[in-house]
């Protein structure tokens, strides 16, 4: 049964990229000793690297102008940690340049450094939409010895087309790389990833940002996700961090075998209304423009 | 081949069907009954009525239409101004068939079935063809009187019948305060128990009420984001959720309908219940209105998941449209319609004997 991780983590500004690295190890090693095999950590944790670059309290200049070098150090760095510690590491995002656009964009690296996969953000929120990111505009799935891997980044998991892409594409585990506002409530962290694994029947693994990063408070707890009817008292949570503002590694087994069990004893996709979706889809969604 | 003794079986089950849904037993029924008649809603503004009912059989047609009017009196006295009702409500007519009642305490339907007919191969949609055609009076004729009367907006919840290609399809309904039936809805994705004797239906509508518009998918719809994703795309503003399900004691489970379908799609949702313990079903659920940006909380909410309850609720429409104005979905079209059309298609393809077959970890 694969063991994963997600790892609860501060915002913080490195000093330097060497910093960055230090902070992450510090962060998975818990996790590691404890077996993890796949580790992810939140959203925007690329952005520490700003404090490195020097920037004020406004990035986006410092963004636009070494865009491209920080994209750069953010891989460098995941792909050392990856070795490192020989596991499979989604190390969250960060914002940086492609071209002359800026874009918000994760990772899944392989034990061995390599990149097994990248995604960007498909649909923005609304600092992203101020700072004019360009969205993503594919959406793939990445496969593991762990079991086949869809990345959601941010503001897509509001959008459950990204998460039926994904798992209709075959993905077992959906991460959600995340930055969920602060306070916590309980009530509407049903709406977040949660609600995709039930409606697809996966295994969801969400890495929360925790504090304050660019003028936005942010809260935990980050969780690990199955269909409610394979989890003890039935809430679809198989781990969750014991804090929402503390950092923290949280770990869960996840067995196959009992997912297939769900999906056999209730297809959800088995009841799909192809013909209506096919027909009534495109022009509904493009009507919603004009 | 047909012998006489079927003949005249047939013919004498459907002459006592007739005789228990004619003419005027629905309006002599409620003849005596008063009737306040509700204020009409403004553009912006309506008190809605969620009828949490509970499934009993009836005898007659006359204890269907009381009891469906106890349940929309309740409502309309406490303001309500459009009274919904859950899934299943024409099952209650099942009644009708002789030795139902008896047969209906603490057992599967399939085996009162097969006691009622002597072990003969006799399905639940037979059983539920066979009393349509009285079915379909009272249920229509109750309904409609009950909205007239009130002078309401009513959605009926829904009830079972046959459609001329000769499937069974499960149909909401709404009438409008005039008593006019001016909307029906087909269920457009079957539940595990429903496969093999009911047929989905392959349209989604949505309807121009005077303070807002209005879908009613039945129950297992709101599993699919794909039903209320479409159903915000063309306008609705109020997401109906006639249901019956025999899981909602856990809430957890109960979530996975309407209620957090409203934040992905914009809309007040009002989750309404069928609660019983016939035939060996434990159908559970508290009657709820839900709203995008109240923190997934119900605005209103029956006390009891297994009792019979009416739910009042205001629905605020001009702040529905000030928060869709303000938290519009951004959709990213050309994404889906790079992937959507294909992932489906290959899906479809790819379900081995309509079996998902998970990919799985390599193992060490």
């Amino acid at each position: 049964m694969p063991k994963v991780a997600a790892i609860q983590l501060k915002f913080f500004r490195a000093q330097s990229v060497a910093d960055l690295e230090a902070r992450l190890v510090a962060a998975i090693q818990p996790a590691v000793d404890d077996g993890a095999q796949l580790v992810v950590l939140p959203q925007h944790v690329g952005l520490a690297l700003l404090g490195a670059a020097g920037a004020g309290a406004d990035p986006l200049p410092v963004l636009r102008q070494k865009g491209k070098a920080l994209l750069r150090a953010f891989e460098e760095t995941g792909a050392e940690l990856a070795v490192r510690f020989k596991v499979w590491l989604a190390p969250g995002s960060i914002i940086g340049a492609d071209g002359e656009s800026l874009v918000a964009q994760s990772y899944l690296f392989a034990p061995d450094g390599r990149i097994a996969g990248r995604q960007r953000q498909t649909h923005l929120g609304a600092l992203e939409k101020a700072w004019g990111l360009a969205r993503g505009d594919s959406l793939d799935v990445f496969d593991t010895p762990l079991g086949r891997i869809g990345l959601v980044l941010g503001e897509d998991v509001r959008y459950p087309e990204v998460a039926r892409i994904l798992t209709l594409q075959g993905a077992t585990i959906l991460i959600h790389i995340a930055a969920l506002p602060a306070p916590f409530d309980e009530q509407a962290r049903l709406a977040s990833l949660w609600r995709e694994v039930q409606s697809n029947q996966v295994f969801g693994i969400e890495a929360c940002l925790v504090g304050e990063c660019l003028g936005q408070a942010y809260a935990g707890p980050s969780s690990i996700l199955a269909p409610v009817e394979m989890t003890e008292g039935g809430r679809g949570i198989l781990a969750q961090a014991v804090t929402t503002d503390g950092e923290q590694a949280v770990l869960a087994d996840l067995d196959f075998d009992a997912l297939q069990k769900v999906v056999d004893g209730y297809p959800i996709f088995h009841y799909f209304n192809y013909d209506l979706y096919a027909r009534e889809f495109p022009k509904a969604y493009y009507a919603s423009r004009s | 081949m047909t012998t006489f003794r079927d003949w005249l079986t047939e013919k004498g089950l459907a002459a006592m069907l007739w005789w228990k849904s004619r003419p005027g037993l629905v309006s002599n029924a409620l003849a005596q009954q008063p009737f306040q008649r509700a204020e009409s809603p403004s553009r912006d503004h309506v008190k809605v009525g969620l009828a949490q009912m509970r499934m009993e059989l009836a005898a007659s047609a006359a204890d269907y239409a009381q009891h469906a009017y106890r349940l929309t009196r309740n409502a309309v006295e406490r303001g309500a101004q459009f009274v919904v009702f859950p899934e299943y409500t024409g099952a209650p007519l099942l009644g009708l068939l002789p030795g139902v009642q008896a047969l209906a305490s603490g057992r599967s339907m399939q085996e009162a079935i097969g006691e009622l007919t002597g072990g003969a191969q006799v399905s639940v949609g037979d059983v539920f063809r066979a009393v349509a055609p009285a079915a379909r009076k009272i249920y229509l004729d109750t309904f409609s009187t009950l909205a007239r009367k009130f002078n309401i907006h009513l959605m009926a919840g829904s009830i079972v019948l046959p459609e001329s290609d000769g499937n069974l399809y499960s149909h909401a309904h709404l009438f409008a305060p005039d008593g006019r039936l001016i909307g029906m809805q087909r269920k457009l994705h079957l539940f595990t128990s429903e496969e093999g004797w009911l047929t989905p239906g392959d349209e989604l509508r949505v309807f121009d009420l005077p303070f807002g518009r209005v879908a009613m998918p039945i129950c297992m719809d709101y599993t699919f984001w794909e039903t209320t994703r479409l159903a915000y795309l063309r306008g609705a503003e109020i997401l109906i959720d006639p249901a019956a399900d025999d899981r909602s004691d856990n809430e957890w489970l109960a979530a996975r309908g309407v209620r957090t379908r409203v934040h992905e799609s914009p809309c007040y949702g009002l989750y309404v219940f069928i609660v019983t313990d016939l035939f060996g079903l434990h159908w559970r659920g508290r009657s709820s209105v839900y709203a995008p940006g109240a923190n997934g909380r119900a605005l209103a909410r029956a006390e009891s998941d297994d009792q019979e309850q009416v739910v009042v609720c205001e629905l605020d429409l001009a702040a529905l449209r000030a928060f869709r104005a303000e938290h519009a979905p951004e959709f990213n079209l050309p994404l889906y319609e790079k992937y959507l059309p294909r992932v489906y298609a290959d899906y479809r393809a790819s379900e081995q004997a309509g079996r998902r077959v998970l990919s799985r970890p390599v193992r060490d």
